[in-house]
Parts: structure tokens; C-alpha cells; sequence
């Protein structure tokens, strides 16, 4: 019997990488931009309930009186310079935030409510990135009423003020998010709190004719630089929020 | 169908589970192991909590760590230590978590109320959380896990602190859910899973022990398995040759339940338990943590 040479005909190697490539991306499920997480979290999170819970509020509250009180002392016998206020604004104007977001974090790991949280369909990244965001937009307040109060005491530039003290918090935020997205959180926040203050200080105690300098440049300059960090700071939200959430409960 | 292959979880240089292989279609699954076996590792990997090592777990073909959300939209999960706030109240807590849950408020509102009834916490469900008993704690953990109508079901030790009557009602919810779920029960109570899952999951030292029903699993100490009364003088040299699994002081003597390779016409033979296993397999392993 005359046997029949067969042919098998083999696809070159780029289709077949390409079938591959079609056939995982059809297999998988697609991945939701950041948009449309955002628009399904919209609806059907009563985002009020979620981020401020009463712990929250009498939290922010504490922490306003805290650093109204702080100001009064440090501002009362007048001894402050404008200077240095400018780059202690820097300085600790982050940590109202960090505070709030501290407690929140804390409030949830003593109630061992992390577990369950992480379990669910929102992740646990989302909810922080919106806490985040939420509580960035009460330290700003925080900031801004600091910010009036002091100027009944000593003489402060409040257009200066309030651009320098809210790119503080967003650049100390911005930071946090990228941090947040390893192990060891208690050691990397800890840490860079040491350092943000430590820097700053060293900062303001070499350059403080450099500060100088600063303050006459246009406050359009001013206000620019805080609309790229509080970009900087909506990247890296947006980075943080469409994370995948898998084995999350190791970085505790 | 979840799909386990071949998973392995190391933390450092501990191995904590070692190529663990197995499938899961609808039905109830009891995890029987003493505490330190892994079996927490397994159910913290299935809730995807912690990434495996080594191998993966998919659900329907697909990883569930790149499912994600999709896949924790299909999760219940109830923890070893049930997290809560203490000012909350059951439907206050059950609320938040429906909209973690991705529950719209309109539905949640009844589905809340539907787990708090089947849980029997509709009286309390307006109280505050700090006065409730270990229980019924627990019926809030079993009712949250129940919230959205999970298709995959995982509870690891869910009747810690019920009662025998709590316990019943437990299991005979599970029984009511697991016509079309998949049901992980996480235990190392027998009595807990023995009558209600269609198969139990056994690990020892790392590795996958058992997968079957309960029946299988017994049969492999069939005619093993005797009970005989001694003098209790003799109790520690009888101890010596055979494994007791429980004794009973009765007028002066002792009942003593035990397994043996050998027969004995004074020894009479004994249908084996799933507790028989259980202590026979993990002998000389701690219990209790």
C-alpha cells in the first residue's frame, strides 16, 4: 500500500505566541480601570458609613485641639520666627494625616476586623486609599484653621502658608502610599516619619537663608508646586487602589 | 469546582503544608486536624489571604489570585478569631460589611435581616456587640460569612463557643446550604463535621492524610477497634501493647475502648468512629494549639 507523506502545517512562532496571548486574555477576567472601580465603589458603598465611623471624628477632633493648643503655646511669647514657622509647617503638617490614619489602621487590627475585611469585594487597599484620601482632605482643614490660627499670633504670610504646609502633607502622603505596598509596615512608616522629620530639620537649620530666598518668589510658584504634588499624591493613589490584593494579609 | 495542586507554604525555613492535592465540588468538606497540622494555612490560602509557595488553586479553571474581587465576590469567610466592633450592633456591623461586600444598601438591608433570623439574633440585632456572649459573637461571625449568599463557604472552627444546641442549629444550617456550595469547615471538634460533611480532609505532618467520606476513612481501621473490661491494675501494661482511645471506671473496673492488630475472644469487636481516626492518626500530636 503506498503510504501518504503528510505535511503538518506549524504556525510560525510569533502566531503562535499571539493565539496564546488571546486565548489568556480571554480566559482571564478583564482587569476594572481605576474609573470604573471608582464609579462601582460609588455606587454601592455608603462611603459616609465606611470611611468616618465615630472613633474618626473624635479622632480629627482631638488631634485639631491638640495642635491648636500647640500653636497657642509656641506662638503666645512670640519667640518663633516666620522662618522657622514656614519650615515647622513642613514639617508637621503631614502628621495629623499620619495620625488618622494610624488610628484607623490601629482601630481595625486591635478589633481584628482586618481578617474579615480583606475577604470581601472591596479590597482592603481600596478602602485605605479612599481613607487616605478622605483623611487628606481633613488634615488639609486641620492645616488651613492651624494655619489662621496662628496668624492671630505672629506675623505669617497666609498665602505662602497654606501651599507650603498642604505640599508637606501631600508629599508625606504620596510617600506612604508607595510604602504601604510592602512588608513591614509599622518599620517603613516608622522610619520614614524619623527621617521626614530628621531631613527637615536638618533642612531648615543649614538653609534658613535659603527659606528666605523662597519666600520672594511668586506665589503662582507656590500654588504650582502643590497642584504637581497633589498629582503626585493622586498617582500614587490610583497605583494603590488597583492593586491586587492577594496574600495582603502577610504584610501585616 | 475548586481545584487545590499542589500547593506548598513555607515561612522562612518552616514548611507550614507540603504539596497538597485536591478538588472541591458542591458540598460540605470537614478539615479535621489537630491545631499546628496547617490547616489554617489552607484556609488562609483558599480565602486568598496568603499566597502559596508553591502550586496554585483555581476555581472553575481560573487562579482565584487573579480572579480577585471577582473571586472574593463568591467568598464567605468566617476567621478563627471573629473580629468586631464593640459598639456596633449586629445590623450595624452586618450593614458595613454588606458594603465591603459590594451589597447594594437596598438589598443588604434584607439580607442582613434574613442571616440575623437564620442565626437567631433578630431579637438582639439592634444591641450593642459589648454585651454579647462568646456565642453569640460567633452566630454574628457565621452570619456576616452567610452575607452574600457565598458560593464557596470557608469557616475555620465555627463553633467555638455554641453550645449543644447552637451547634445543632449550626449544622443544620450548613446541612440547608449545601445543596448548590461548597462548604469548608475547619475543626478539630469530629462531632462538628462527622455527621453533616459528605467528605473529610485529613492533614498530618504537612501533608494530605485522607479525602473521603466518613464511612471510607473508618473502614481503615475496621476490625481494629474492640472494647473489653480490665482490672485497672492492669490498665498500664494493657496501654503498653495496644492504643486506648478511652476508658471508663465502672464499679472497680475499667472499660477500655482500644485498637489492636490481633483478636481476642474476651475482646469484643467495635464498629470504628470517626473520633477512633482521629486520635489513632494524630496520636502523638498535641490538640490543643
Amino acid at each position: 500500500m503506498k503510504r501518504n507523506k503528510f505535511e503538518v502545517r506549524v504556525p510560525r512562532d510569533e502566531i503562535i505566541r499571539e493565539q496564546i496571548s488571546t486565548i489568556i486574555e480571554k480566559g482571564l477576567p478583564k482587569r476594572k480601570t481605576f474609573l470604573e472601580t471608582l464609579n462601582e465603589i460609588y455606587n454601592k458603598l455608603p462611603l459616609w458609613h465606611v470611611l468616618f465611623g465615630r472613633g474618626e471624628w473624635l479622632f480629627s477632633l482631638l488631634i485639631l485641639t491638640f495642635f491648636l493648643s500647640l500653636t497657642m503655646l509656641s506662638t503666645s511669647n512670640q519667640t518663633i520666627k516666620e522662618t522657622e514657622f514656614y519650615s515647622l509647617l513642613f514639617t508637621v503638617a503631614p502628621f495629623g494625616f499620619l495620625a488618622l490614619t494610624g488610628f484607623s489602621y490601629l482601630h481595625r487590627r486591635i478589633n481584628r476586623t482586618l481578617e474579615i475585611e480583606m475577604t470581601t469585594k472591596f479590597t482592603v487597599y481600596q478602602m485605605l486609599a479612599l481613607r487616605m484620601f478622605a483623611y487628606s482632605i481633613i488634615a488639609s482643614f486641620l492645616i488651613i484653621t492651624c494655619i489662621l490660627f496662628t496668624a492671630q499670633f505672629i506675623e505669617v504670610n497666609i498665602i505662602y502658608s497654606i501651599p507650603i504646609g498642604l505640599s508637606g502633607l501631600f508629599i508625606f502622603a504620596s510617600i506612604m502610599l508607595l510604602l504601604y505596598q510592602e512588608r513591614h509596615l509599622y518599620i517603613r512608616t516608622g522610619a520614614f516619619s524619623m527621617i521626614w522629620i530628621g531631613g527637615n530639620w536638618l533642612f531648615s537649620y543649614w538653609l534658613d537663608s535659603y527659606i528666605l530666598i523662597l519666600l520672594k518668589l511668586p506665589v503662582i510658584i507656590y500654588f504650582l508646586i502643590l497642584l504637581s504634588v497633589i498629582c503626585l499624591f493622586i498617582y500614587a493613589l490610583k497605583r494603590f487602589f488597583t492593586r491586587n490584593q492577594g496574600g495582603a494579609f502577610e504584610c501585616l | 469546582m475548586l481545584i487545590i495542586k499542589n500547593i506548598s507554604k513555607r515561612y522562612g525555613d518552616f514548611e507550614a503544608l507540603k504539596e497538597i492535592n485536591m478538588s472541591l465540588e458542591n458540598g460540605i468538606y470537614g478539615i479535621l486536624a489537630p491545631n499546628g497540622a496547617g490547616k489554617t494555612t489552607l484556609i488562609k490560602m483558599l480565602a486568598t489571604l496568603i499566597n502559596p509557595t508553591e502550586g496554585e488553586i483555581t476555581y472553575n479553571g481560573k487562579n482565584i489570585f487573579q480572579l480577585d474581587d471577582d473571586y472574593r465576590d463568591i467568598l464567605g469567610y468566617l476567621p478563627q478569631q471573629f473580629g468586631y466592633y464593640k459598639h456596633y450592633t449586629p445590623r450595624q456591623y452586618l450593614t458595613y460589611l454588606a458594603a465591603l461586600k459590594g451589597i447594594s444598601k437596598k438589598i443588604a438591608e434584607a439580607r442582613t435581616d434574613e442571616v440575623l433570623e437564620m442565626v437567631a439574633l433578630s431579637e438582639v440585632k439592634n444591641k450593642k456587640m459589648r454585651k454579647f456572649s462568646g456565642g453569640m459573637i460567633q452566630r454574628v461571625g457565621i452570619a456576616q460569612a452567610l452575607l452574600n449568599d457565598p458560593k464557596i463557604l470557608i469557616l475555620d472552627e465555627p463553633t467555638a463557643g455554641l453550645d449543644p444546641k447552637e451547634r445543632a442549629r449550626f449544622r443544620q444550617i450548613l446541612s440547608s446550604l449545601s445543596r448548590n456550595r461548597i462548604i469548608l469547615i475547619s475543626t478539630h471538634i469530629v462531632s462538628d463535621v462527622e455527621t453533616i460533611a459528605n467528605e473529610i480532609i485529613m492533614i498530618k505532618n504537612k501533608h494530605l492524610l485522607y479525602k473521603q467520606d466518613v464511612l471510607s476513612i473508618c473502614q481503615t481501621l475496621e476490625g481494629k477497634v474492640f472494647e473489653t473490661v480490665i482490672d485497672f491494675k492492669d490498665l498500664a501494661n494493657f496501654s503498653e501493647r495496644y492504643f486506648i482511645l478511652g476508658e471508663r471506671q465502672d464499679k472497680g473496673k475499667t472499660m477500655i475502648r482500644f485498637v489492636a492488630n490481633e483478636e481476642n475472644s474476651d475482646w469484643k469487636p467495635i464498629t470504628p468512629q470517626l473520633e477512633d481516626i482521629f486520635l489513632y492518626k494524630y496520636a502523638n500530636e498535641s490538640t490543643s494549639g
